[in-house]
């Protein structure tokens, strides 16, 4: 019997994945979605693969964001990453500076180059980072999936109220208030919602004229407009009380938003122009989209993921992933995955094309994230900013919303924290 | 947990027969332990190391010696450890109590009974993922349908999930739900398997309902209790999977709980030396109290069939 | 127990009642958005009934990935993990349970000191050691983490110690060897014990989404908790229909395994007693 066990133990031994046939080249994308963003991506994977004999993506699904960038960690430390994957921009610049990215200006130069000036301001590399008077880090990164926050309204219920579309905080504000409904001590509709989120408060503090760190990325530079960033918001909620905070952290309370607006329990959201698509098909209200409302100015982050290679990549591979990620960026494949799912197209050929231009003109929403691009702002390009993002602005903001420390104290301790993370990776 | 017991096995006065004892000790348990080395202890090993380096996972590892120990001795550790025995508290309690009180009420054998039995089994078997919209939902303080009910029996809606001085609780309440098929069927095996004589016995000497559940039933539980005690205490110290779907430790951090704060500082924040610092703290102390007990009980005769 | 008295039974049925509606309410609610489309998934008030019913639902959450490659992943992976869970625990049990040996107080305590280890911990370590040895994506890195179980092997020596030193003796007189005691003679005396614990080891190695998912990185052994992820589409409920679909590949079969094992449960507590 123990024989059995025994045998059973081996046969359960390493069964190994299927070998790798003589053919094309193979590589692998790692991504971190799930739903119709995964369905169009492995269709285009598939198209891919069909449209060509000389390379073989295989697209895998790895978890959420942060379980796949921990396996690409893990992976990295053990050689075995994949070499092709994605990541949010936040992240670039550690990982970049940790090697693990390959350096794509060969690349995007040579045979099977790509056309870089045709890309969307705002959407590249070159224009999402500020490189903080230093030179600018090579392309190392081509876009995949960007979106910009919008303003979602419910035209009706603003007909109905009589309110107009806020273009400032003083109007959202009051708007907010005017639609926002009362029964005794429950609010059946509140006037505006907004995930208390680090991309958010980043809009709202470049909106009040501030800046995350100083023009050399040294220090903190967000401490004064940051309070009036957050401020705002704890005002919005605690005093006014026209704005729900939607529960949760990271996509919870984002889903949670939409669902509530879908649901009109509110007026007014700030969320992604990625759920464009989803919103629209879902309403069963007139929808109307508009720029985020300025202060000082009008301001908005963009977000998303970008495509990198893996330097450690056997160069087959990197070739194999190059080539993808160029068809991907393509303008023919940016305009189906657009439409597909409503991310923006990423290229100014897609945008100008007649096939685009009539989209627009049916669907003027969708023209709403393009058009704020010009107000984009630029995240600094250091290693301490995914840092920064994640465990100093991100995990903090709650606490001044729900009253238990105030905006200013909160501000005040991230921006010594800041410079903590800072003065370590000088 | 109980203590190891000792002095199980009778005495082998033959020195071969003990060599032999000793020999097939070895030969059962060493599998086991090799692999529980290699699978357990193993990664616990490397947390220890990893805990006095900083890392990423990417970037070259920094060797900061106690500094990760010192990190911890912070008040977010301290709730860390406090949210972590609330949690487990009462959840043991509460499904463990609850789940005898269903079992004794559905100690009947009817096909009413059964019915009861599998909807209340059905909760446990479901994953989170599939049932935590449905919960965000119920609990939403606007217009979820626990909200809804509140207002029927005019009482004020409770920001369940959403205010960080009861999110916790609700955790509780939302995993004892989850869970309380469980020891409900556990005992209700346990009950059936106490024979109707004992009771018949007990009534005839005159012992009301409430004396034979305290002198007939609840002492032929107890290998039942313990069983259930254990292993509720353990799954519930590995809870996860609810704090990640629903609150993701929020709000603030009301509802970080251990394994939850060890991911967090591992796979959102990439501080693999801070999270292997927590691995080694809390599992020193489940070493040290383990053995305590073992030294106190070590003199405890076990009790025989 | 059956109350005589109408008016106490009465409320019996009434608190029964409440409580299996309440906790069958969710489950109610995952058959029911199964089978709606998707305008009823995210409409308030929710319709209760989904008329039509749209079992297209779960053609489509079947075809989504290879769920029947998944469905049987899962299986090896779950049956795969119990048996070897009882296979040593059983022996590593009668070892700790029954016979002497220097060390043996130590061993164990190790193996209690592995009770709370979660996967989180032992990801990282045992990842990269899988990678360097070549077993990644493979069923030994789903099942060897998990072939010994700490629970499992106390709660079956904690059983095993309840069976009187004279059966041990006399099976030994007889003639028996180690595994014809343990798995023949002992086993079956610690019945509940171990089809408790093997119900508890079976749904939460079936329902297991983190380990299948950080120790794979393609399809070959994956398992069907990480085929329902996979419908998910964060920060909208645009598939909510289609993933209570996928869920209930997942529950079904471990709901029936209930329904079968539970009288098996019963069976054996109540033979247990019967000696």
């Amino acid at each position: 019997m123990f024989l059995v066990a025994w045998l059973v133990i081996a046969a359960l031994l390493g069964l190994p994945g299927l070998a790798g046939a003589q053919g094309p080249i193979v590589a692998q994308f790692w991504y971190s979605f799930g739903g119709k963003n995964r369905e169009v991506t492995e269709a285009h994977i598939k198209k891919f693969n069909e449209s060509q004999a000389k390379y073989r993506i295989e697209g895998t699904f790895q978890g959420d964001y942060f379980q796949a960038l921990a396996k690409i960690r893990a992976a990295a430390a053990t050689k075995t990453a994949p070499a092709v994957f994605h990541v949010i921009g936040e992240a670039e610049p550690q990982l970049w500076q940790a090697g693990l990215f390959e350096n794509l200006e060969a690349y995007a130069k040579g045979p099977n180059g790509t056309n870089l000036d045709d890309f969307l301001p705002g959407q590249t590399q070159a224009t999402y980072f500020d490189y903080l008077g230093k030179p600018p880090a090579p392309l190392f990164s081509l876009p995949f999936f960007r979106s910009t926050p919008i303003l979602y309204y419910n035209a009706d219920l603003l007909a109905a109220k009589g309110v107009k579309v806020p273009t400032t905080w003083d109007e959202l504000r009051d708007a907010a208030g005017k639609l926002t409904v009362r029964e005794g001590t429950d609010t059946k509709v509140y006037g505006f919602e907004v995930p208390v989120d680090w991309w958010f408060w980043f809009a709202l503090l470049h909106q009040a004229g501030g800046s995350l760190l100083t023009p050399d990325g040294k220090k903190a530079a967000f401490r004064e407009k940051g309070t009036e960033a957050l401020q705002f918001w704890v005002d919005l909620v605690n005093k006014d009380k026209t704005m729900k905070r939607p529960p949760g952290k990271d996509y919870s309370a984002w889903e949670v938003a939409n669902t509530d607006f879908l649901n009109q329990r509110v007026g007014m959201i700030f969320t992604s122009t990625a759920f464009l698509n989803y919103i629209t098909e879902n309403a069963k209200f007139k929808l109307g989209t508009a720029f985020l409302p300025a202060k000082v100015k009008q301001a908005v982050p963009t977000g998303g993921t970008f495509f990198v290679v893996a330097r450690d990549a056997p160069a087959p591979q990197k070739e194999a992933g190059w080539a993808f990620i160029k068809w991907m960026t393509d303008p023919a494949q940016t305009i189906s995955l657009s439409k597909a799912t409503g991310y923006m197209p990423i290229r100014l050929s897609a945008i100008n094309s007649p096939e685009m231009q009539a989209f627009y003109k049916e669907n003027p929403n969708y023209k709403t994230a393009i058009d704020q691009l010009k107000t984009a702002q630029r995240f600094p390009f250091s290693a301490a900013l995914i840092e920064i993002q994640r465990e100093v602005i991100q995990p903090n903001l709650e606490a001044a919303v729900l009253g238990i420390k105030t905006a200013a104290e909160i501000m005040a301790a991230a921006e010594a924290k800041t410079n903590e993370i800072l003065a370590k990776t000088q | 947990m109980t203590a190891p017991r000792t002095g199980a096995g009778g005495p082998s006065p033959v020195p071969g027969r003990r060599r032999r004892e000793t020999w097939l000790g070895y030969a059962l348990v060493g599998p086991s332990v090799f692999l529980f080395g290699l699978v357990y202890l193993y990664p616990v090993a490397y947390s220890a190391w990893v805990s006095v380096y900083t890392w990423d996972l990417v970037t070259e590892a920094r060797y900061v010696g106690l500094e990760n120990y010192r990190d911890l001795w912070s008040a977010e550790f301290r709730e860390v450890v406090a949210n972590t025995a609330l949690y487990s508290v009462g959840v043991v309690v509460l499904s463990q109590g609850l789940g005898l009180v269903l079992a004794v009420l559905l100690n009947n054998r009817t096909w009413l009974g059964a019915i009861f039995q599998a909807s209340i089994f059905s909760s446990y078997v479901v994953s989170w993922v599939a049932v935590s919209l449905l919960w965000i939902w119920l609990l939403d303080p606007q217009y979820g349908l626990v909200a809804y009910l509140l207002s029927l029996v005019k009482l004020p809606s409770v920001n369940w999930l959403g205010d960080h001085r009861i999110a916790l609780g609700s955790l509780v309440l939302v995993t004892v739900w989850k869970t309380i098929g469980y020891p409900m069927v556990i005992y209700l095996a346990g009950l059936q398997a106490i024979p109707g004589d004992l009771y018949e016995a007990a009534s005839l000497d005159g012992a009301g309902a409430w004396q034979r559940f305290r002198h007939v039933t609840w002492p032929l539980l107890t290998p039942t209790t313990l069983f259930l005690l254990i292993t509720l205490t353990v799954a519930s110290f590995q809870g996860f999977d609810i704090v990640k779907i629903m609150t993701q430790g929020g709000p603030v951090t009301s509802t970080v709980i251990y394994v939850y704060y060890i991911y967090e500082q591992a796979f959102q924040y990439f501080k693999l030396g801070k999270a292997s610092a927590a691995v080694v703290v809390f599992f020193a102390v489940i070493v040290a109290l383990t053995y305590l007990q073992w030294l106190v009980f070590r003199r405890r005769v076990h009790y025989a069939a | 127990m059956i109350h005589p008295n109408p008016l106490l039974r009465w409320l019996t049925i009434a608190v029964l009642g409440g409580v299996a509606l309440v906790e069958v309410f969710p489950y109610a609610w995952m058959v029911t958005t199964s089978l709606k489309d998707l305008p009823s998934v995210t409409q308030f008030p929710p319709a209760w009934i989904p008329y039509p019913p749209h079992w297209d639902n779960y053609a489509k959450a079947w075809a989504s990935g290879p769920f029947l490659h998944y469905a049987v992943n899962n299986v090896i992976q779950t049956v795969g993990i119990l048996v070897l869970q009882l296979f040593f625990g059983c022996l590593a049990g009668f070892a700790f349970s029954k016979l002497r040996f220097p060390g043996r107080d130590l061993c164990f305590l190790l193996v209690i000191a592995c009770l709370i280890v979660p996967p989180q911990v032992r990801f990282v370590p045992l990842y990269i050691l899988f990678a360097k040895l070549g077993l990644l994506n493979t069923y030994t890195s789903l099942i060897l983490p998990y072939a010994v179980s700490a629970l499992g092997t106390f709660l079956i020596r904690e059983a095993f110690m309840q069976v009187s030193d004279d059966i041990v003796d006399a099976a030994r007189v007889d003639g028996a060897g180690t595994f014809t005691l343990v798995f023949r003679i002992m086993a079956p005396i610690a019945k509940p014990t171990i089809i408790a614990f093997s119900l508890f080891s079976v749904v939460y190695h079936w329902n297991d989404f983190f380990w299948p998912l950080v120790m794979t990185t393609n399809d070959a052994v994956r398992t069907l908790p990480i085929g329902v992820a996979m419908l998910r589409e964060e920060g909208t409920g645009a598939r909510w229909h289609i993933i209570m679909a996928g869920s209930m590949f997942v529950v079904a079969p471990v709901l029936l395994v209930f329904v079968v094992a539970q009288r098996h449960i019963i069976r054996a507590f109540t033979f247990a007693t019967l000696k």
